[in-house]
């Protein structure tokens, strides 16, 4: 453990432009995804926290399902569809950063609808009624909801975060774990392990795990600083 | 006064559920009125107050605004004129100028004009130089004031009130109470809900008593004035060009308060130990709960509720006249 500690920092601090490029691959294409993700769950998830509508429970019970979905399964679906023989294969999309973010998306789009919803119902029920009564319309009540919801938000963006950037399934299923390319942390640890490096792998999940805490850190460190 | 109400409310129905919460006859409340909602909790005025101002809507019947029916096209009317104050409000994470700037800033008000309507409107609930505050740290009556602060900036056609004085220090009532005179004499329409009898006899022009989500009858006669002078024995209290004898108290009475059942109509002058009697003329008789309420104008209006066995027996009709007699005893003051 402390060699594969040392290791990552050797790794970090040699400055091995390939270990930078998959860290990055990593970080960038989990990043994306959250936002293209939250882009869809902030709306999804008002709704559901601030109105009512038929078919709210059976909508909640499915999102709460599909929190549980397998990486595999996920990447075993999209992968289906956007294979050569799939619906979607003339798009070409197959072991590229697009198809990851496709399956990154699915995964952590219930997961942040929920946990946005479950924040969003908490704030105070007179905060829709003080926006409204003073004016605001829908547009500006959603933004002025979720500037006031902003912290467990951001929890819910970073579990988001979480659930994807530690995923091996989707992105070596989709992704195809290409040098250069596609390569990721998690693909990356994988292949070291099956090639017996495992002080490598353990390395490269150190740096995973440190990259992590870094944006947890950072985006605290922003809503506080905004406070 | 406008011959058109301001709000006109036909056969009000809400209901969260299957249970109405909410049924109202007609009510209506003039343009440039004080309309007080008094009930115990629970009697649906926070509810009547929403469905006024639009954050709720209605089950059942109709609401006009301004002789419009509230839907969709006349929303944004009342919404742009109308604010509600909550009762204990939420207010925005940040600064009390963020807060109280909030409808400026959704009115696209320049920012230097929206600096000088803050200033002016913290000076008017007493919070001058405030801005910078952090909202959520002031104590419950500063939070009051800045959520007043924050619709009184909008230059209002209606304020709607929620049981303002609830957890607020008497200062703050004082200063709400000042602040809902102006801006009635600003030709603001205010519509209050509170079970704080003092406040509400004091500035309602339009009393509206609730119970249980329905409509009840006002059984007392309010009396607008001031204090004339006192004595030992009693404060002297006007109203019009009478003065009616008032139990001694010290305060700057506006309100006298006399219960419709404690008025006396006799055909003589009598001789008892009760201290106000008046002359006047019966202007109108009603049905009213069991038994008959008589209008008479003494010099004032004053009613009475007498049994169907007084009427006839005493031939009490429109136009006829009797002696008015009611205790001193029977009189609130606010």
């Amino acid at each position: 453990m402390l060699g594969a500690l040392g290791q990552a920092i050797r790794l970090l601090i040699a400055g091995d432009r390939e270990v930078y490029f998959i860290a990055w691959t990593s970080l960038r294409i989990s990043l994306v995804s959250v936002v293209i993700a939250s882009a869809l769950s902030l709306p999804l998830g008002f709704l559901i926290g601030l109105k009512r509508f038929p078919g709210k429970k059976s909508l909640i019970a499915f999102l709460n399902t599909l929190m549980a979905l397998p990486t595999v399964v996920v990447g075993l679906l999209v992968y289906s569809f956007i294979s050569r023989a799939g619906p979607l294969g003339s798009l070409g999309l197959l072991f590229s950063p697009a198809a990851i973010h496709i399956g990154q998306i699915i995964l952590c789009f219930p997961l942040i609808t929920s946990l946005v919803y479950s924040a969003l119902s908490r704030l105070d029920r007179r905060l829709p009624e003080t926006l409204i009564t003073l004016g605001a319309r829908p547009a500006e009540v959603f933004r002025m909801t979720i500037w006031e919801g902003r912290i467990a938000i951001l929890s819910a963006l970073l579990s988001g975060f979480g659930r994807v950037v530690g995923e091996v399934g989707v992105a070596m299923m989709l992704g195809g774990n290409i040098r250069w390319y596609t390569r990721t942390l998690t693909t990356a640890i994988a292949l070291e392990t099956s090639k017996g490096e495992f002080e490598l792998g353990l390395a490269l999940g150190i740096i995973l795990m440190a990259i992590a805490f870094l944006v947890n850190f950072t985006l605290h460190g922003v809503i506080k600083h905004e406070r | 006064m406008s011959a058109e109400p301001l709000f006109r409310v036909e056969s009000l129905r809400f209901a969260y559920d299957a249970d109405p919460v909410l049924e109202l006859a007609d009510v209506e409340i003039p343009s440039g009125a004080v309309a007080v909602l008094i009930g115990p909790n629970g009697s649906g005025k926070t509810t009547l107050l929403k469905l006024l101002n639009g954050l709720l809507s209605a089950t059942g019947g109709v609401i006009l605004y301004r002789g419009r029916p509230l839907a969709a096209q006349t929303l944004p009317r009342l919404r742009r004129e109308s604010v509600l104050v909550h009762q204990d409000p939420y207010l925005f994470d940040g600064s009390v100028y963020g807060n109280v700037s909030y409808g400026l800033k959704v009115r696209r008000i320049p920012t230097h004009q929206a600096r000088k309507a803050v200033a002016e409107a913290l000076q008017r609930v007493g919070l001058s130089g405030f801005e910078h505050r952090k909202a959520r740290a002031l104590s419950g009556g500063e939070r009051q004031r800045v959520a007043i602060a924050r619709a009184l900036v909008l230059d209002l056609q209606v304020l709607f009130l929620d049981e303002p004085t609830a957890n607020v220090d008497a200062d703050t009532i004082d200063l709400l109470e000042g602040l809902v005179l102006r801006l009635n004499e600003g030709g603001t329409t205010v519509i209050i809900s509170t079970h704080h009898p003092a406040f509400a006899y004091r500035l309602g022009t339009r009393l509206i008593f609730m119970e249980e989500g329905r409509l009840v009858a006002g059984r007392e006669n309010i009396f607008k004035g001031a204090v004339e002078s006192r004595d030992e024995s009693f404060t002297y209290f006007r109203t019009g060009n009478r003065v009616l004898r008032c139990p001694a108290q010290e305060g700057r009475f506006t309100t006298a308060v006399l219960p419709l059942d404690d008025v006396i109509l006799s055909t003589e002058r009598i001789q008892s130990s009760a201290q106000n009697q008046f002359h006047g003329i019966v202007r109108r008789l009603e049905p009213f709960d069991h038994t008959v309420r008589v209008s008479l104008d003494c010099g004032f209006p004053v009613q009475a509720l007498i049994t169907e066995y007084a009427v006839d027996s005493l031939k009490v009709v429109p136009g006829s006249e009797f002696y008015v007699t009611f205790k001193a005893a029977a009189i609130r003051l606010y």
